[in-house]
């Protein structure tokens, strides 16, 4: 437990402080970082009117905002007695845990539906892939676009031992030991699932207007 | 100068050589030389000042457990041990144990006492009890030593001398003979023939009459009966046939006590209306596979014992004695330098699907000991509260004092585990915010008056109080004594007192507050543990863990006050513990639609890895081409 709240207080808190910095350096300014966020969540209100993006980019606009709430719901859940107290999560905050869990498990698989097509590895990317191989530097936005893409199968694949180490858990299958592992892992893919979270989010509100609207435009063709 | 120098050696040598002797001589039981053989006790038996007793001595003495086991064995460490050191300044409480509950059905008094500091109980010189008194009523349940040997008191210095001093009588726990009786031994308590006890509970000696009954001025020694011809002075005769030709006696000391020795003292009953036979209860489940109490409940010469609860290791300083608990024997620690776990066979639980939060918020006690817990306690009748074993004693299911059980409560180090629980029922004196108890013995007069109205009352059982009779008692308690503070009446968790219109008012107050105790046995076999049905053993909306009923036993409990529910005792708040319980309800939903998005997912993950796998051939194909 002491390790977990270790190896996570560092983590979220180099993540953040990176996010702090990096907004520092490229607006310099926080009314800067303000006026950004706010264009965001304009142009994602404006998209929910239905607009250009149509009904389909409206519903992946809606999941998306509802899975990033409710993971934002369970890792306060999950991670505030655990890095806080320091002990297991328990009581009201277990029951709104294992209430989500399953609302956050079906808005993720639709999160997958709708997007995997979008964020498929493409043969760009393997022309980008071939081009590090050569100390070729890829564009900015190109390296936005593919870490957008990392981002999102990275969120996915962690995901399969984060409900794995859930299911397990709650069948008669494993020991005290194997229990006690089981829930380590599940902390340590829920770590490492909100950290590309947040990542993901901070790119797609930070660095992604030209990157969504190539993406789009590739859709579209 | 010189033939005084070589006197001063000398004498100097003799005393240096006398205590090197004394040393030695009551080491010599105590230090082991390793043989596992049990060294057999065939003893002299000595009185009280030392003398070898023989059979024809007149008047004929009754042995002294002290005189006699303290030649091999170190008393003075031994009376300090835990079953003796209640009332020793420096002795640790530790954790919350079984208090000795003064009940007074005549004065609708149930109070806990303790010589120790546990909170909640009181001194029983807050009741006016001196030591004799507090003898006179519950040394038929100790082991002697202790109060027993603390005579000091000016006020029964006459009496003590009659009754002689209650030694720690060593076979109370260490003769394992067939007619060793700590019934006799009790009755001999209530007697007053402290002196004579040991004597009467060995089995090999006979003692008549009663030091209670003989007046302060009776001389044991010269042993002139009293005036009165109907009362009988102590006497003790031995059987002779036990004494071998040098008046010696073989007592049977094994090394490992059965758990009957211990059960006189530590013996509980569940009143179950639904199995009231005994043939239909279980005993601990390890008694029952052989073990003996004492293997768990270890103890040096000192006689310190394990008591075996989580914590007491740190209080000790002793790190082993953790490796004696449940948790220590059965999973072991990893804190420890060898592996200590899995003693007599100890087997290491799987508690499959068990998450380990499980093991932090509770004791191992509350899925597996005690009773397995109904909709509403059960009573439970205590060897030391009910006087169980005691020829004579009360046997109705219903005998006074009333514990509940078991009550899933929080501990001090914040897990639950399963309690007895009492409610202290008595009379006091409020004053800036302490409550001072009244003896039984000062209320009895007053309550005489509402026990003679009460026609239906059966004798031992609480006289029914109704709110005028209380305000009538408390009024006189006033009356008596107008600088003592508020006349105060607590029962059933509640606090009564006049209130500024002169009615009676309820008040909150921590002296009304249940005082409960850990309880550890009987240990249920593992296929009768909590959980073994799945979760909602304790995680139902009307699982007893949470929603169980507590009864409120006490002489004048409000009707609807007569139950609590076991979450008050559990800080844990009624709906946040009903909505966990339902919750449970919809976990199977929950299952299936968490499996459903994961091997949505891994489907989607599956195939776009094996897209990038099938364009990772493409390539190699073409390249090639």
């Amino acid at each position: 437990m002491t390790v977990f709240r270790i190896i996570a207080g560092l983590s979220i808190a180099v993540l953040l402080l990176g996010m702090a910095y990096d907004i520092h350096r490229r607006l310099k300014t926080w009314r800067a970082a303000g006026n950004l966020l706010h264009r965001r969540i304009r142009a994602t209100r404006e998209g929910g009117r239905g607009g250009k993006s149509g009904r389909l980019e409206n519903v992946r606009r809606i999941v998306t905002i509802v899975s990033s709430a409710l993971l934002f719901c369970l890792a306060v859940t999950g991670f505030l007695p655990v890095l806080l107290l320091g002990s297991h999560v328990s009581g009201v905050l277990l029951v709104i845990h294992v209430t989500i869990a399953p609302v956050f498990g079906i808005a993720l698989s639709a999160l997958a539906l709708l997007w995997a097509h979008r964020l498929r590895f493409d043969e760009a990317d393997w022309r980008i892939l071939e081009g590090v191989g050569r100390r070729k530097s890829p564009g900015k936005d190109a390296l936005v676009r593919i870490a957008l893409k990392v981002g999102f199968w990275s969120a996915l694949l962690l995901s399969l031992p984060l409900m794995l180490t859930v299911i397990l858990g709650l069948f008669p299958l494993y020991g005290t030991d194997g229990e006690a592992l089981l829930i380590r892992l599940h902390g340590y893919s829920a770590l490492l699932l909100m950290i590309t979270a947040l990542g993901e989010l901070y790119l797609i509100t930070a660095y992604n207007e030209h990157s969504t609207e190539q993406l789009m435009k590739e859709q579209n063709q | 100068m010189k033939m005084k120098r070589i006197i001063l050696i000398f004498l100097f040598c003799a005393f240096a050589r006398g205590e090197t002797l004394a040393q030695t001589r009551e080491d010599v039981g105590d230090t082991p030389d390793g043989n596992r053989s049990v060294p057999v006790h065939l003893l002299k038996l000595y009185d009280e000042f030392d003398h070898v007793i023989r059979p024809d001595d007149r008047p004929l003495m009754p042995f002294s457990p002290k005189q006699t086991c303290r030649k091999c064995h170190d008393y003075e460490k031994i009376r300090h041990g835990w079953h003796f050191n209640a009332a020793d300044s420096g002795a640790r409480g530790g954790r919350r144990g079984e208090p000795w509950i003064l009940v007074d059905p005549g004065a609708a008094t149930q109070i806990p006492l303790s010589y120790r500091n546990w909170t909640g109980t009181y001194r029983p010189t807050d009741l006016g009890l001196s030591t004799l008194d507090f003898l006179k009523t519950f040394g038929r349940h100790l082991p002697g030593g202790g109060v027993g040997e603390k005579d000091g008191a000016l006020k029964d210095y006459m009496r003590w001398q009659v009754s002689g001093t209650l030694e720690v009588n060593c076979q109370s726990c260490h003769n394992a003979d067939a007619g060793q009786s700590q019934a006799e031994f009790g009755m001999q308590v209530l007697r007053q023939n402290f002196r004579w006890a040991a004597a009467a509970s060995s089995g090999f000696a006979t003692v008549r009459g009663s030091a209670g009954e003989m007046p302060d001025n009776y001389d044991t020694y010269t042993a002139v009966p009293p005036e009165a011809s109907n009362l009988l002075p102590p006497t003790v005769s031995y059987n002779t046939s036990r004494m071998d030709a040098a008046g010696r006696v073989l007592f049977n000391v094994p090394r490992r006590m059965p758990p009957t020795q211990c059960a006189f003292c530590h013996s509980s009953r569940v009143i179950d209306p639904t199995r009231p036979e005994r043939w239909e209860g279980e005993e601990d489940v390890h008694i029952a596979s052989g073990m003996l109490c004492v293997d768990c409940h270890r103890n040096g010469i000192d006689h310190q014992m394990i008591r075996g609860y989580e914590g007491e290791a740190e209080l000790r300083g002793q790190p082993h004695v953790a490796s004696f608990t449940c948790r220590g024997c059965h999973l072991g620690s990893s804190d420890e330098p060898v592996p200590l776990e899995g003693r007599r066979g100890a087997p290491r639980p799987e508690h499959l699907g068990l998450p380990p939060v499980h093991f932090e918020k509770l004791a191992c006690t509350a899925c597996h000991s005690g009773p397995w817990p109904g909709g509403t306690t059960y009573t439970v009748k205590t060897s030391r509260g009910h006087a169980l074993g005691i020829p004579k004693t009360d046997k109705a299911d219903d005998a006074l004092p009333q514990i509940a059980t078991p009550v899933f409560a929080k501990q001090a180090d914040g897990t639950f585990a399963p309690h007895d629980l009492l409610w202290p029922a008595f009379w006091g004196y409020g004053r800036k915010g302490y409550i001072a108890p009244l003896g039984p013995d000062r209320i009895r007069p007053l309550v005489t008056l509402i026990l003679s109205r009460d026609t239906t009352r059966r004798i031992g059982r609480w006289p029914v109080l109704r709110e005028s009779e209380i305000l009538d008692v408390l009024q006189q308690l006033r009356e008596r004594d107008t600088t003592a503070g508020d006349p105060l009446y607590v029962s059933g968790g509640m606090m009564y007192a006049i209130g500024p219109a002169g009615t009676l008012t309820r008040l909150k107050s921590d002296a009304a507050e249940p005082y409960g105790w850990p309880i550890a046995h009987d240990v249920r076999p593992k296929a009768q543990s909590l959980g073994i049905r799945g979760c909602t053993d304790c995680h139902a909306t009307d699982a007893p863990f949470h929603f169980g009923m507590v009864k409120i036993a006490s002489p004048y409990v409000v009707g609807s006050d007569s139950l609590s529910r076991m979450t008050d005792y559990q800080d844990v708040s009624v709906v946040s513990a009903w909505l966990f319980s339902k919750s449970f309800l919809f976990r199977p939903a929950l299952k299936v639609l968490i499996i459903l998005s994961f091997l949505l997912i891994a489907s989607v993950v599956l195939i776009q890895a094996l897209g990038g796998l099938a364009h990772i051939i493409r390539k190699l194909a073409s390249e090639e081409e």
